[in-house]
């Protein structure tokens, strides 16, 4: 946590969030990627006003038409159109909102599911814990694609269960990574200290532990987001997420697999703007991760 | 040897656990099926049956076909082995040396590339990224074939299920040309495949040489006057290889999805496309199966490691 001098020239503590801000803009990659991100964010948020077309709007003229600087693109489709004559920009930005806003509904469920299995498993512990975490351990060796494919097969494709699906596959890694931030601040004298001064239950995990593992579960939380949007659209890639009248990022890849040799541009731009989505959000997560590593007073 | 007796109850308990999960799991789908597809047994009386019959050797049997699932499972899995292992292999082989070039001056020019090609690698959608090789070097190029795994002109006998140690142990006339065909057909799906875990050993080595570099033996050794050479393969690998060996199990489980795309993408007759193939079909039965084998596989895999992790680090074993 971040110290300032204060008007009367005495060290202060800054409040964590001002002081978790303080070092993460001195990370300049850090930086590069909110500033991407928070870009890509706007874009989609705006995206039914930046759209040219409806998602699914067919331009029967216009079927396979090159991005508009190549030599036969036309400057009404500025990425092109698919083989059904669908505007490509507009299905990116349409598509991206579908992915992204899925994936941190995932990502948010998960937490909350896993986090919580986590704290009560570990808080109780002994006999409980050990069964809860060797059930978990077990589930993690099944692969999360294999996990979240059994889940769809049962359930049947479309996008809310694919996001259950992968939800489902995330659930464990919360729940260990909240579970180890737990065994670690459990083995600390501070946490002995307010058990012998009678604090317990609720309160000894509300108000003692969990502000110390805060962190450990942002750290899991910001990794996963780009685990889940990657997830998501791979479901939607093999034809087991998203259905047709709904647009997807990793539907539009699977669609344009069959034609990519004759219109590789329909499967350069929607995955560039996937690669690019990632990137930053990956750029932000590991700036996240290394400025609560970097805070002594944070651990 | 407490070691070992202990490695191997756990691994039995495990392997019991992955049959229970998975009996659980289609336990509970069964339920959503329309009533005419159940058996009108009671759940204990149906682990019996489950049970019994695996211990047996029996994983079920295909809808379609009707092959026992346990025959085509091992008729399958070679094929997504030498696609894994080659990935491994030449993941420890780029990364590692690439690892070692990245340290030798942290934060240097070179070192700031490769993190940033590591990031973008975590970054691809697999994919998105084995169309973009078809696009490239299979279709555009004309390089590489499209796809499978041995041109259907050679006819090669199955000894180990390996297309290259196949080819190479047939006395046919035209062995030697299969051969080339098979490493010539892997090229595009291993490329993809190792991608992701070639980023991995090196950023992680990277990371963990540069902590190791702090350390007061390592300025030490430099004070002595070894080579930088010399120090960092001889002191600092040993010790900055084992967190990335103690991550084994998630590389495997990353790498078996992984497979499962590009399997899907070069249309290659492994596992990764036959368990697709299954899901398309809802074949339940022979997904229990293959759940239950493929979490196995990782499973032994796992405990492999943990062994020979045990049996090369002296800190451990004490």
């Amino acid at each position: 946590m971040a110290l300032y001098i204060d008007r009367y020239g005495e060290q202060q503590l800054m409040h964590p969030i001002q002081g978790f801000w303080h070092l993460y803009k001195t990370n300049n990659t850090a930086m590069f990627g909110l500033l991407i991100l928070s870009l890509i964010a706007l874009i989609l948020i705006l995206s039914p006003l930046l759209a040219p077309y409806e998602a699914n709007a067919q331009f029967i003229d216009a079927l396979l038409s090159s991005p508009s600087w190549s030599e036969n693109g036309r400057i009404e489709f500025l990425f092109g159109t698919d083989d059904l004559g669908r505007d490509i920009f507009s299905r990116i930005l349409i598509g991206g909102r579908t992915t992204l806003s899925t994936a941190m509904l995932v990502v948010f469920f998960a937490a909350l599911v896993g986090v919580l299995a986590g704290l009560i498993s570990s808080f109780i512990g002994g006999w409980f814990d050990k069964i809860t975490s060797s059930v978990i351990e077990l589930f993690m060796t099944f692969p999360s694609l294999i996990t979240s494919l059994l889940v769809v097969a049962i359930l049947g494709p479309g996008l809310v269960n694919s996001a259950i699906a992968v939800s489902f596959a995330m659930l464990p890694h919360f729940f260990k990574s909240t579970r180890n931030a737990m065994l670690t601040q459990m083995k600390k004298p501070y946490y002995a200290a307010a058990r012998l001064d009678g604090a317990r239950g609720i309160r000894l995990l509300t108000i003692t532990l969990l502000p110390n593992i805060t962190n450990a579960i942002f750290i899991q939380f910001s990794l996963s987001l780009s685990t889940a949007i990657l997830e998501i659209s791979t479901l939607g890639f093999l034809g087991f997420g998203a259905q047709s009248p709904l647009t997807e990022w990793g539907a539009i890849l699977g669609e344009s697999r069959s034609y990519s040799y004759q219109a590789p541009w329909t499967i350069w731009l929607p995955g560039l703007s996937m690669l690019v989505t990632i990137f930053s959000i990956n750029l932000v997560g590991d700036g996240i991760r290394e400025t609560f590593e970097s805070d002594h007073h944070l651990r | 040897m407490g070691f070992m007796l202990k490695q191997i109850v756990r691994l039995i308990l495990m392997l019991w656990g992955i049959t229970v999960l998975a009996f659980v799991f289609f336990e509970v789908a069964q339920t959503t099926l329309p009533s005419e597809d159940q058996t009108g047994f009671t759940h204990f009386e149906n682990y019996q049956i489950f049970m019994s019959s695996m211990l047996e050797g029996d994983f079920g049997t295909l809808h379609q076909g009707g092959e026992p699932v346990l025959t085509e499972f091992f008729h399958k899995l070679p094929a997504s082995t030498e696609l894994i292992f080659t990935a491994i292999i030449i993941a420890w082989l780029v990364g590692l040396p690439l690892a070692l070039l990245a340290v030798k001056k942290p934060m240097g020019i070179t070192d700031r590339t490769i993190q940033l090609i590591g990031t973008t690698i975590y970054s691809l959608p697999v994919f998105w990224w084995g169309i973009i090789l078809l696009i490239m070097f299979a279709t555009g190029l004309e390089w590489f074939p499209v796809g499978g795994r041995l041109d259907y002109i050679y006819a090669i006998e199955t000894v180990t299920g390996s297309a290259l140690i196949d080819t190479l142990l047939s006395s046919k006339v035209y062995a030697q040309e299969a051969f080339w065909d098979a490493v010539y057909r892997m090229v595009l799906p291993v490329t993809t495949l190792a991608m992701l875990p070639t980023a991995y050993v090196t950023l992680q080595i990277r990371a963990g040489m540069e902590e190791i570099l702090q350390h007061d033996y390592m300025k030490s050794a430099k004070a002595r006057g070894m080579s930088i050479r010399r120090i960092l393969w001889l002191h600092g690998l040993p010790n900055a290889v084992q967190p990335v060996l103690n991550s084994m199990s998630m590389q495997f489980s990353m790498l078996v999805t992984s497979t499962i795309i590009v399997e899907f993408i070069f249309s290659w007759p492994g596992i990764g496309h036959w368990f697709l193939i299954l899901i398309q079909r809802q074949d339940y039965d022979a997904l229990r199966g293959a759940l239950i084998l493929i979490a196995s596989m990782i499973l032994l895999l796992n405990t492999t490691t943990d062994v020979l992790r045990y049996w090369s680090n002296p800190r451990l074993r004490r």
